[in-house]
This record gives C-alpha cells, structure tokens and sequence, in this order.
C-alpha cells in the first residue's frame, strides 16, 4: 500500500513536471517584443538633414543654380554630439572642415565649374565615412551628378 | 480510497496538461501572423526563399532579386543599421539597407522576411572590423580579423520582422 502511494505521488509529480514545461515554452513567445530602435544623436540629425538639402541642391546644380553661401547649419558637424563622441579625433574635424571649406569654394563657382565643385563637396562625404562610418556610403553615392 | 484519490488527481492533471497542449493547435489555424514592417511597406511574406536554401537557389548567379524568410542571427548594437543571417552551420551572410531604414538593435533571433538583391561580395577587412564593432565584439576579437571575406551578401529593400 505505502508502494503503491509512493508511485502514485511520483506519478503526480511527474505530472506537474510536464506541465511546468509547457509553461516554459509559452513564456518564449516574446508576445510583449517592442522594436528598440536606434535614437539618432544630434550628429546624425544635422547629417540626415544635409543629405535631405543636398538631394535638392544635386538637382540645382545640374540646373546651374548654384548656392551663394554655406548654410549655417551644416557647421554644427564641428559641435553636435556624435553617436560615439569618443570617434571623433583630430581627423574627423579636419574632415570635416574639409568638407565646409569645398562647400565654401562651390558658392564661389560658376555654372561651367559648379557640377566639379559640387562632386568635390560629395567626395569629402563620403572620404570621412571611409574613415569612420561606411554603411552610408551607397547612399551618399547617390547625391553624385554624373 | 486513498488510491483512487490519488490515481483521480494524476489523472485530471495529466489531462490538464493535454488540454493546454491542444489549445495552440486550434488556435494556429486562425492565428494572424503580425509583422513590423521596414522599407518597403507594400511587400507580403508570399513565396519566400527559405534562407537554408538560398545558396541553392541562386545557381551559380551571381547576383538575384528574391524574397527570404529566416531568423535574424546579429543586428548591428549601435544602429541596427546591418544584420546577419545564418545560411547554414558555417555560412552566414551580410544584410544592409544602405540606411535606407534601420532596424530594431533586439531584432536578433527573430523571425523575418525580407526582399531584395542577394550577391557575392568581399568585404575588406576595414568594414569586417567596423562591423565587428557594431556588433558589440571585443578588441581582442576585432583585431583577430586580418583577411577580407569573400561572402554572400543582401542588399534589402524592405525587411518584415514577425512581432510574436
């Protein structure tokens, strides 16, 4: 009789361990998942927001519009907070006033000179994200006129 | 009695047990799968490419616009701006989207499909490295990397992540 108890309670036990598994597996579902997406930094902000101006003056340029002046706002490449501020070196801000002085020289083109000025400004782009980051790379190619 | 008792109770709990297995059967069929879409919001999970068979279906080609469906093996920690999935035990291949859009950094391990252009590729050992970064690898592990891999890569214009 105890034999027979003692198997039963082990039965149950069993029992309960099958059905603990069962809760396991349905805890994997990851039916709460919420995307974490990336928070841009102010760096990318100001980046995003010359990329959007300058598919616009790509379109300008090849019309023989050329811009008179460096907007303001893509100075802030030497001051806005990066996604990895510990990236940023000697290098990057002589880049990237690299950048701001062929963007200065494109103001100062004609219309015979402003697509080779314009590409010059593009290939400093894409020159510093060779040096630091190149995921955009194809997508800054794109700002290229032919 | 206290037999029965006991036997009664193993019994009903066992059987508990199979109701509860039984329950998501039923409710597959009728279940929606939902995704989170990146890119290209008008794409369907229709005739998917399962990612294990991708090698197969390229056939030599160098380069092909297809639909895969997999899991995601690594997700860029930084960004999410690039992910990895696993071809098979050894190969695995390079998505991007050209920051066309980004992708959740917890994506790793979900389901997904998504479409494009897969290609062979060689991905100098400059990007390896920064990649490896992204991924959240050691200095010691980045500064094993001193060959460029030749790889199957995707370039994707949209990407499904399945939610649940």
């Amino acid at each position: 009789m105890k034999f027979a108890t003692y198997v039963l309670g082990c039965l149950f036990g069993a029992s309960l361990f099958v059905s603990c598994q069962g809760t396991e597996e349905t805890s994997k579902t990851d039916e709460n998942w919420e995307p974490d997406m990336y928070q841009p930094s102010e760096l990318v902000v100001v980046m995003r927001h010359m990329f959007d101006e300058n598919i616009a003056l790509k379109d300008s340029i090849t019309k023989g519009i050329v811009p008179r002046e460096v907007p303001a706002k893509y100075r802030e490449i030497l001051t806005a907070t990066a996604t990895n501020p510990s990236e940023l070196d000697e290098i990057y801000y002589a880049m990237a006033n690299v950048y701001l002085e062929n963007y200065s020289v494109l103001t100062q083109a004609d219309s015979a000179t402003a697509i080779e000025k314009y590409n010059i400004v593009v290939q400093s782009c894409i020159g510093c994200h060779q040096n630091y980051c190149m995921g955009p790379i194809p997508k800054i190619e794109k700002l290229y006129i032919d | 009695m206290k037999h029965f008792a006991l036997t009664a109770v193993a019994a009903l709990t066992l059987f508990a047990c199979n109701t509860t297995e039984k329950a998501p059967e039923e409710t597959t069929e009728l279940a929606v799968v939902d995704y989170e879409f990146y890119g290209d919001s008008t794409m369907t999970a229709d005739d998917a490419v399962p990612a294990a068979e991708l090698l197969t279906f390229l056939d030599g080609r160098d380069s092909v616009p297809v639909k895969i469906a997999g899991t995601i093996a690594e997700v860029c920690q930084k960004k999410g701006c690039w992910m990895s999935v696993d071809l098979n035990e050894t190969e695995s291949m390079h998505v991007s989207y050209n920051y066309e859009f980004l992708l959740p950094k917890n994506c790793g391990g979900k389901d997904f499909v998504m479409q494009g252009t897969a290609f062979f590729d060689t991905i100098p050992v400059s990007h390896l490295r920064h990649l490896a970064e992204d991924a959240g690898k050691s200095e010691e592990e980045i500064n094993t990397i001193t060959e460029a891999k030749p790889t199957l890569a995707f370039l994707a214009t949209g990407v499904m992540i399945k939610k649940n």
